[in-house]
């Protein structure tokens, strides 16, 4: 809306998306196995998605940049 | 008991946080008689003082005590927490940097204020002001909850030190407004900090590691006598859904708390906003490390006082695992954790009742100082409301009434973010989806007697249960899409309100 679609990279929003797909389906991940040093995957995939997000964060803020125009 | 080595080391660091407190209103001096200033602080903090504040604000110490806690006594479903924490950020990414914008350029100091530009609207307005201070209410008395389960570990009189805390909290809180929360969320999160890294390192090293914690909570597991066993490791496919509605709904509730979107307008720009998204999500690792507390206490075999419940599981473990200083520390840590969003809520609150309630209905045409003056008698009254709540009100009944509060604020996702982005809603619909959220809500609430969040709608097959704010959000939703659709058919058309397109935009865009 308004001036957001003169907007580039604003595709770059959809990447935002990954982090729910990821979190938001318990299927993919509610497992024990494979451990990683004792821990069940069911936690140390969660884990890992805390850096996945910033990533994910990082790079759309890179493609968008500071403007105001969400 | 009395702990005396603990005490100590807890008295005087709680002593240091109240001279911060004080000396806050003299930081960046302003004129503390103006609602810019006391209850947002200038809207002057940059990208560092916006993340002392927003990740001590939001990550409160009731989430240390109650996080760990739910994992100890529900299992893996405990841990929705961990993905609730991480997809907040996204959203609040995406979101928040246009709501702020438009408050910067309309002066607006709560959520209510845009709604009742956006919409034009004074009735809508104070419906969402009203479910704000009504959610926040019992998340100040939690707080003091979570100071509470600490001070009962250490063997002190309960209601003298609580009474302490709070007279404190609320003399700085009224003498310096925003700063004072945002400099001690500063010394509170080198607390929480240095008490992280000692219990995540000290308490495995002492249970020989993480792969023996979790192989003695497999053996717990295997042998527990509970029905339907708790599963501990991994999700049962019969939570799945419970689970996933837990963390989106938490995750869309959380920005809408008063004290979350007071802490995003106090920033000074746009920019600081998206960056913090970014950085606030070390927090969460903080969270998901405090979360595994939980496995850590079952392994330990930790036994929480009766009079915590589960809730003390974390203050018992660390008093059990830690010498007696270190575990003063950690609970000084814990407390203090609990005064910033305890701060920050009283005033969230207090600006929603001084704008919205005070001068919008009761002194219309109040001057900026009158106004000022009102909220920081307000954000007295709220903590004092809180306070009383907490000592009078049995410890389950607050708990229950912070879960109903999630279900509440949930609600007014439509007026304040939705609203951003279609031009199309209607006022009347958006009122009337807010009355059906809010109403089938508490009837799912209700129908669970007020102690569970999960419901088990048939829609999703018998054995699923889920969220209730999500499901009554989806309601509400429904409500809102089709009585915007047909107030438009009917003739309706956009409804900006007071807003022009020219409002949602930085002022000095290039």
């Amino acid at each position: 809306m308004l001036r957001s679609m003169r907007g580039t990279g604003r595709w770059a929003h959809l990447l935002l998306l990954l982090p729910f797909v990821g979190l938001l389906y318990p299927p993919l991940y509610a497992r024990v196995e494979p451990r990683v040093s004792g821990v069940p995957f069911f936690i140390w995939y969660q884990f890992a998605w805390i850096a996945g997000a910033a990533l994910v964060m990082i790079v759309a803020y890179r493609l968008i940049g500071d403007r105001g125009d969400v | 008991m009395v702990h005396g080595a603990e005490l100590s080391v807890f008295i005087v660091l709680s002593l240091l946080v109240t001279v911060v407190g004080f000396g806050a209103g003299r930081w960046r001096r302003a004129k503390l008689d103006h609602l810019d200033e006391w209850g947002l602080g200038g809207r002057k903090f940059g990208s560092v003082i916006t993340w002392f504040l927003l990740g001590g604000d939001l990550y409160t110490a009731y989430t240390f005590v109650a996080v760990p806690a739910a994992v100890y006594a529900t299992g893996a479903i405990g841990l929705f927490a961990v993905p609730y924490t991480i997809i907040v950020w996204p959203i609040v990414f995406l979101v928040m940097p246009k709501l702020w914008q438009v408050s910067r350029n309309r002066g607006y100091v709560t959520a209510s204020d845009y709604v009742k530009d956006r919409f034009d609207s004074r009735l809508l307005a104070l419906a969402i002001a009203l479910t704000g201070i009504v959610a926040t209410m019992p998340y100040i008395a939690l707080q003091i909850f979570g100071i509470e389960v600490v001070i009962e570990q250490m063997g002190v009189n309960v209601d003298i030190a609580l009474i302490t805390a709070f007279v404190v909290l609320a003399l700085f809180t009224y003498v310096s407004g925003l700063r004072a929360p945002a400099l001690i969320a500063i010394v509170k999160d080198a607390l929480i900090g240095i008490t992280v890294l000692i219990l995540i390192t000290y308490i495995p090293y002492r249970l020989g590691g993480f792969g023996a914690i979790f192989d003695r909570v497999q053996q717990v597991q295997l042998h527990q006598r509970a029905k339907p066993p708790v599963s501990y490791l991994t999700l049962p496919p019969s939570l799945h859904a419970a689970y996933a509605s837990l963390a989106l709904g938490s995750a869309l509730a959380l920005f809408l708390y008063p004290h979350a979107i007071t802490g995003v307008l106090a920033a000074k720009g746009q920019r600081v906003i998206r960056r913090n998204a970014v950085y606030l999500i070390p927090y969460s690792f903080m969270l998901g490390l405090i979360a595994l507390l939980g496995y850590m206490a079952i392994a330990a075999g930790t036994r929480p006082p009766k009079a915590s419940g589960a809730n003390g599981v974390v203050p018992a473990l660390i008093d059990t695992m830690l010498p007696g200083p270190v575990a003063g520390f950690a609970f000084a840590a814990i407390a203090i954790g609990a005064l910033v969003p305890a701060s920050v809520m009283s005033i969230a609150a207090a600006n929603l009742f001084s704008r919205n309630v005070y001068r919008e209905f009761l002194a219309r045409g109040a001057t900026h100082a009158q106004e000022a003056t009102v909220s920081k008698i307000a954000s007295l009254v709220v903590k004092f409301g809180a306070l009383a709540f907490i000592l009078f009100v049995d410890k389950q009944n607050v708990i229950n009434f912070q879960l109903a509060g999630g279900v509440l604020i949930l609600q007014t996702l439509p007026a304040v973010i939705l609203a951003l982005y279609v031009p199309m809603l209607n006022r009347w619909a958006v009122l009337a989806g807010w009355a059906a959220g809010i109403t089938t809500g508490i009837y799912w609430l209700s129908a669970e007697k007020f102690k569970a969040t999960l419901h088990a709608f048939p829609v999703a097959g018998p054995q699923n249960r889920l969220y209730i704010a999500l499901v009554a959000f989806l309601v509400n939703l429904g409500v809102v899409v089709v009585g915007s659709a047909l107030a438009y058919a009917l003739g309706a058309r956009r409804q900006a309100g007071a807003l022009t397109e020219a409002d949602y935009l930085p002022a000095t865009a290039v």
